[in-house]
């Protein structure tokens, strides 16, 4: 079993790996495309277009995700509920709360601190609560989520679910998005998502499969809630305020960069945090 | 460790989660607050008030272009005249102002006649300007006459026209009369802002 297990450990990781590559492929594809072949859309067209590369991010991870977790596989059906549940909090709960009650973007944007903090303490809390929420009281108690590893792929699905449903609605706000600056947005967006959710998924195992202290989860949110502020502050302040074409072209695609590196530093110390747990109970049993 | 303590162990541990973020929110509100009642004072001609913080002002004499932000150019304000001291507007939200005039005029003359002077203007220069309500009112113990009203401004050749709804607040002051008004362009004046309550409290002639 040990064997399996590490088996099944590193195939989820080396998905996590390709599907991030896989992302960036995605994104100079579009870009590429849109260069070479210059499209004409309707308003229609524009909006389904836009739909659809929302949902990509998702469909990549998940079709990677079912590809390489084949030692010990999830159920997929599972994996896919809470992808869903991570969605219909969104839609239900996380947007309207944060648009409709906090009506950020009447003071978000006022002082560096307001950003910051509001990004913490009303969006991060807001969106990593909720996709431990789409864990903690669905697939948490199921027989399915059997070693530490299974928080943070579920917690990815709730997370990527979370991703969509805000993709998704930015484009059908916009009325539709440009290719080129729409398709790095809404990675960003994917790649973002998936990993504060790996985080908090990464606290929920050590709770089921553990023995830490009561707030280990606490914590794991908490965590995952400042990275989200302070990423999304990072990206905001590094994205705006390009007054050339070609500078702001190069500011997004390094809020792009920026999320790239931090989906791949938090996929490699999630990986090396779950091994440590792993000899650690491993030499205490 | 049992079974049941495990369990315990979970549920006190989800119970921390749900109460740290109901912390985390309720400061979240905090800072929302705060940020919203940020002010700073400002004052120009003898007339003082506490603006929202990070809104532009057009002061009087000034066409087009704010003089806190040259490179921003000031929301269309057709109902503009030599009365006016100052207009204070959002850049996020330029269809959201603030105007500040001074009548001649005080004590010696109603509230309401100052009123009927500068609707009778306004019909004159604006288009389709329509009363809506007027009333005497008290804000704060001090005696007031409001008038909400609403026009259309054309705007530029290419814009789409847009109905512009608006309430006036009238108050004695000294021999002048202090004229406080809200506009908003395609949106509704009632129930007023809380923000724009705010600097109507706020504002003072001559201290």
């Amino acid at each position: 079993m040990p064997e399996k297990t590490s088996q099944h450990r590193s195939s989820v990781w080396q998905a996590d790996a390709v599907s991030i590559v896989l992302l960036v492929v995605f994104v100079l594809v579009v870009f590429g495309l849109e260069s070479l072949l210059d499209p004409t859309f309707t308003n229609t067209t524009l909006l389904l277009t836009g739909v659809i590369l929302a949902v990509v991010p998702a469909a990549i991870w998940i079709a990677f995700f079912y590809r390489r977790d084949r030692l010990e596989p999830e159920p997929k059906s599972m994996v896919f509920q809470v992808f869903l549940l991570g969605g219909l909090l969104a839609a239900a709960v996380g947007i309207p709360l944060v648009d409709n009650v906090f009506q950020v973007s009447e003071w978000l944007y006022d002082t560096f601190w307001t950003q910051l903090l509001g990004g913490i303490l009303v969006i991060g809390f807001t969106q990593e609560f909720l996709k431990y929420a789409a864990v903690r009281w669905s697939v948490y108690k199921s027989e399915e989520f059997d070693e530490p590893v299974d928080g943070i792929i579920y917690a990815t699905a709730a997370g990527l679910g979370y991703a969509t449903v805000l993709n998704v609605a930015f484009v059908v706000g916009s009325g539709g998005v440009d290719l080129g600056t729409g398709v790095i947005r809404i990675t960003v967006t994917a790649l973002a998502h998936a990993s504060f959710a790996g985080v908090v998924g990464y606290f929920l195992g050590r709770e089921k499969f553990g023995a830490p202290p009561v707030w280990n989860t606490a914590l794991g949110v908490t965590l995952a809630a400042v990275l989200n502020g302070v990423f999304f502050y990072l990206r905001n302040t590094l994205t705006q305020g390009g007054l050339s074409a070609a500078g702001g072209e190069a500011q997004r695609w390094l809020g792009f960069a920026l999320a790239a590196v931090l989906a791949a530093v938090v996929t490699a110390l999630l990986a090396t945090a779950i091994s440590r747990q792993l000899a650690t109970q491993g030499e205490s049993q | 460790m049992t079974a049941t303590a495990f369990e315990q162990t979970r549920r006190t541990s989800s119970t921390i989660v749900i109460l740290i973020t109901l912390a985390a929110l309720l400061l979240g509100w905090g800072v929302k607050n705060a940020a919203e009642n940020r002010t700073r004072a400002y004052s120009y001609q003898g007339v003082s008030a506490q603006l929202p913080a990070g809104w532009l002002v057009q002061q009087a004499g000034e066409q087009g272009q704010s003089a806190a932000a040259p490179n921003q150019i000031a929301p269309t304000a057709p109902s503009d005249d030599p009365s006016r001291v100052f207009t204070t507007w959002d850049p996020l939200h330029p269809d959201v102002r603030y105007s500040v005039s001074l009548y001649p005029g005080g004590a010696e003359t109603s509230l309401a006649t100052t009123a009927s002077v500068r609707n009778l203007q306004r019909a004159q220069s604006l288009n389709m300007y329509r009363i809506r309500e007027e009333t005497p009112v008290i804000v704060e113990g001090r005696e007031g006459y409001k008038v909400t009203f609403a026009y259309v401004n054309p705007g530029d050749i290419s814009d789409v026209p847009a109905v512009v709804q608006g309430v006036d607040y009238y108050f004695a002051s000294g021999d002048q009369t202090l004229v406080i008004t809200l506009e908003i362009e395609n949106g509704e004046v009632t129930p007023t802002p809380r923000q724009f309550l705010k600097f109507l409290k706020s504002v003072r002639v001559g201290e």
